[in-house]
């Protein structure tokens, strides 16, 4: 009995199938995705990074901060990701278009990432967080995240401070007359962090809530807010390009509507 | 066929060979390229027992190293997997494989000489790879994290790998298949699939935004629980009947897990909430569901002979491996099961269901056949203790898994509740670390013990060679 | 001779046999019992195999109900995600309740309730400091200011919103207009260090 063919064969043929569910499956489905016009921001989502924060993502590659910080963040009832404080919706896949490669990570070794932009606007703090870690921590705390100090320029002070040098405490700083310097590589890495956040409310992901509040308004309020609840559907994603106007207009006008909307129950 | 015990040995299968080889000519002709990758798998794996110390030494004394770039946690975690993988598992795979085919098929090595080429490129692969990703190249892909120029290298010798190793699959002279020859032929072709497919679609052509996702998980799915699994696995199902002087339970059986491995080992086990349309991740959880059966089917196929008395420790080795195995992958099965999912995934949890997975059954699997394997190619017996081996390095496993295991089970409990403050979970974890620091420390010691044993088995052979030699000269 | 290998001589020529008993039937009934859970699972979990409709909506039909029908949701919507994004969250908890002793609860509390949004605003886009009182605990506070100085005038309208009205938490407070809030943000443009409660306490309710 020759067996080798018929193995081979098997082979293929239970090899292709998790090959095609896993890769070709998902690629069919998912690998021509384009950014969508966003119903609530008037704008294209995603956007794709500039420069210096691409750049700066392929320093968080070579340094693999993706083995400790995740970015992808778990739906509400399903973990405590957003009681965190770390997004506020889900992540999902259109977050991710322009990653390459996708650093979603696998571990929670360090907070998640994918909205530290949002929660940590400030650049300063992203320096002196990278250089020591522990700059950045209330007193009493450790931190245990490495330092990554070679991203930094220790130089003597010329003729003046550099503008970009860091302000540390007294107990972290270098000896007098010297300064610490971010590197062009510190620069990219927090540009990119700073580049994180996924935070656009998409259609893919409703409050879970469903809606309650009964609205009562006027005709011409009524027509703006239909517009948005006929537009809401992705797949008219069309529709929603040619009426961007507006769409806009209804979310001009809701910041001022409530008031006349949710009162009666008083 | 009846049900009555089918002996396959060549001495009694009704038409004997024109030729028939004698075992120690079988043995002979895979002396060097064996020696040469199972010595190479031995200083890999002690490589990356040393990596696995040192990395977590990042969180217990973060500012250790800290104007090293290439010290960095980011960059030695990966190179420890990796050498593990490419520079230990599979060279360990490809002596075992190489040996298994001659013995099964009755048949010698073909072309030994160019086996010996390519386990040198495949070194040099692995090495370039390791300082690839220290120099900052690492390509951000789990598992995958060799640069495109190591993995190049890597894929070339592999590609002259299989073709030697067909070639002497082919060239068998008893046609009847054992079992381990399923298991190891399909794993021969899988990993040329897996690794050129995954890198083709992740690194030289990445296809877009999350369905790198998909592929990772594939890769990393096909690479643990199928490749590695069914290399694994074949080599069980023939070193248990050859120790215990008993028949492989079922063939039947054998061939089922074999099927059900790959039909569902390769789904990813992709986490509920991945940010992936939920029918990908629903599909992954049926498929780990389904990995229920395969692993019925090694319990019992291998029923009974965990009662069997181990005397000799290869026999330990292969046995331990065995119950890894299946410890392991109902771990993977419990923590894609939804509930569990949500406590389990992203924490120490799946790190110590992989290490039970690499370390606990292959490793040990390895270690056994190498034992078995090694004095029988090169004709003389091992000088130094192999007990002493197993036991670090048994221990070594239980403790590193044991507390990885617990500690992520804490941290997933405690990461699930927000009234504990981020900062508080991981610091929670830290007593754990440290107990598996200890576990790390005796795999170094076992590394060690293992590259001794290897070491003086070598240098009793090559005594054995000059006394020959001599004896020759004076006759 | 090494004693861990004495009973395995270096020459043993016989190749390992196999047996060929069958497989039990309970596999077969296991196989079937496994495919038609796992059908029940892809049916249930699968979401149709949409691409968008992602964990923990079930199906494309869900996702389009859950969609903001009025107004009123789109501003309540806004406000939660607001909520999360500057990271009143992290401290006031998705609940509201905050943490005893550490952090204030936002539910029920009168400084929330109150009949207008004035001192609210306040403490939002600048923070607050020292001792106060809420629901009948005294709390020393230093709650970080410039928070909600990074939102525009409709989100940080659409946030007090929220915090006002969640009927989840119990809270039914009036709504909060974007232009309540830049009335409000022009009158304390100067300030910038975080208010104490005796200061906020001068301040008009409404």
């Amino acid at each position: 009995m020759n067996f080798g063919p018929l193995i081979f064969l098997g082979i293929f043929f239970t090899m292709s199938l998790s090959w095609l569910g896993l890769v070709l499956g998902p690629q069919l489905q998912l690998g021509k995705q384009t950014p969508e016009p966003n119903e609530k921001t008037g704008q294209l989502y995603p956007q794709a990074r500039s420069g210096m924060a691409a750049q700066g993502a392929q320093i968080y590659r070579a340094n693999g901060c993706f083995y400790c910080h995740r970015q992808q963040v778990a739906p509400e009832k399903f973990a405590s990701d957003i009681a965190r404080g770390w997004g506020s919706r889900r992540t999902v896949a259109a977050d991710y278009l322009f990653d390459s490669p996708v650093m979603v990570g696998s571990q929670r070794i360090g907070p998640d990432l994918a909205n530290v932009g949002l929660r940590r606007p400030d650049a300063q703090w992203h320096f002196l967080h990278l250089y020591n870690p522990q700059t950045t921590m209330p007193a009493g705390k450790k931190s245990d995240m490495p330092s990554y100090a070679f991203l930094f320029e220790e130089r003597k002070i010329g003729r003046a401070r550099s503008r970009d040098a860091l302000k540390l405490p007294a107990n972290f700083a270098p000896k007098p007359g010297y300064e610490i310097v971010p590197t062009p590589a510190a620069q990219q890495l927090v540009a990119y962090l700073k580049s994180l956040h996924s935070e656009t409310p998409l259609p893919e992901v409703p409050s879970l809530t469903p809606s309650t509040n009964k609205v009562e308004t006027t005709n011409a309020v009524a027509a703006t807010t239909n517009a948005v609840a006929s537009g809401a559907g992705i797949q008219s994603a069309t529709a929603a390009t040619n009426a961007p106007a507006a769409t806009n207009n209804a979310t001009g006008t809701n910041a001022s509507q409530p008031a006349a909307t949710n009162s009666p129950a008083k | 066929m009846s049900s009555s015990t089918q002996e396959l040995s060549s001495a009694e299968t009704g038409c004997p060979p024109e030729e028939i080889l004698s075992t120690q000519e079988i043995d002979a002709s895979c002396r060097y390229p064996v020696l040469l990758f199972f010595i190479s798998a031995a200083v890999w794996f002690l490589f990356s027992a040393v990596l696995g110390l040192l990395a977590p030494i990042k969180f217990h004394s973060p500012n250790f190293f800290t104007h090293c770039p290439w010290l960095t946690y980011g960059r030695i975690h990966p190179v420890q997997l990796d050498s593990f993988v490419y520079g230990f598992a599979a060279q360990a795979a490809f002596g075992v494989t190489l040996w298994l085919f001659c013995r099964l098929g009755r048949t010698c090595l073909f072309a030994p000489k160019v086996l010996l080429l390519v386990a040198k490129i495949w070194n040099l692969g692995v090495l370039i790879g390791c300082a690839g990703i220290l120099a900052g190249d690492s390509t951000g892909i789990a598992w995958l994290e060799f640069p495109r120029y190591a993995s190049s290298i890597l894929f070339a010798a592999y590609l002259l790998f299989g073709i030697w190793a067909v070639l002497t699959f082919h060239a068998r002279r008893q046609r009847q298949l054992f079992p381990t020859q399923w298991y190891l032929l399909a794993a021969l072709f899988w990993f040329a699939w897996i690794f050129s497919a995954a890198n083709m679609l992740l690194v030289f052509a990445p296809v877009r935004g999350v369905v790198q996702i998909c592929v990772s998980a594939w890769y990393a799915s096909n690479l643990l629980h199928v490749w590695l699994a069914t290399i694994g696995l074949g080599t069980i199902f023939y070193f248990i009947p050859k120790l215990t002087n008993r028949p492989l339970h079922s063939y039947y059986l054998a061939l089922f897990s074999f099927w059900g491995i790959a039909l569902f080992g390769g789904w990813g086990f992709i986490n509920v909430n991945a940010p992936l349309p939920s029918w990908i991740p629903a599909l992954s959880a049926v498929a780990a569901m389904m990995m229920i059966l395969p692993l019925i089917c090694v319990a019992l196929n291998l029923r009974g002979i965990f009662g069997v008395k181990s005397a000799t420790p290869i026999l330990s080795f292969i046995k331990f491996g065995a119950i890894s195995f299946l410890v392991s992958e109902s771990m993977a099965i419990l923590s894609s099961l939804r509930p569990l999912n949500k406590i389990l995934f992203f924490t120490y949890f799946t790190t110590a269901q992989t290490d039970l997975l690499l370390q606990g059954f292959f490793a040990s699997v390895m270690f056994g056949a190498i034992y078995y394997i090694l004095p029988r190619v090169l004709g003389v017996e091992w000088q130094k203790s192999i007990r002493s081996h197993f036991l670090t390095f048994t221990i070594g496993v239980l403790v590193y898994v044991l507390a990885l295991a617990v500690g992520g089970i804490v941290q997933g409990i405690n990461l699930n509740n927000p009234q504990i403050p981020f900062a508080d979970v991981i610091k929670g974890t830290l007593p754990f670390l440290h107990i598996s620091l200890l576990g790390s420390l005796l795999l170094v010691m076992s590394g060690i013990l293992f590259l001794r044993n290897l070491l003086s088995l070598c240098i009793s052979y090559s005594r054995a060679c000059w006394e020959n030699k001599k004896s020759e000269a004076r006759s | 001779m090494n004693p861990d290998v004495k009973n395995s001589p270096t020459t043993n020529g016989t190749e390992p046999s196999v047996g060929f008993a069958p497989v039990p039937v309970a596999i077969f009934l296991l196989i079937g019992i496994l495919f038609y859970l796992g059908q029940l699972y892809l049916d249930h979990y699968g979401g149709g195999f949409n691409a968008k409709v992602y964990g923990p909506y079930d199906s494309w039909k869900m996702v389009q109900e859950l969609q903001p029908k009025g107004a009123g949701d789109l501003v309540f919507a806004k406000g939660k995600k607001a909520y999360n994004d500057v990271g009143c969250v992290a401290c006031h908890q998705a609940t509201g309740m905050g943490t005893p002793g550490q952090f204030p609860p936002l539910a029920g509390s009168e400084w929330v309730l109150a009949p207008g949004p004035n001192r609210m605003i306040r403490i939002v886009q600048h923070g607050l400091e020292g001792p106060i009182k809420i629901k009948g605990t005294d709390w020393a506070l230093a709650m970080p200011g410039g928070l909600g100085a990074v939102l525009s005038d409709e989100d940080f309208a659409a946030l007090l919103t929220y915090v006002r009205g969640n009927k989840e938490w119990g809270n039914n407070a009036s709504p909060v207009t974007a232009a309540e809030v830049k009335a409000v943000r022009d009158q304390i443009k100067a300030r910038q260090t975080p208010w104490h409660a005796d200061e906020l306490l001068a301040v008009p309710e409404k």
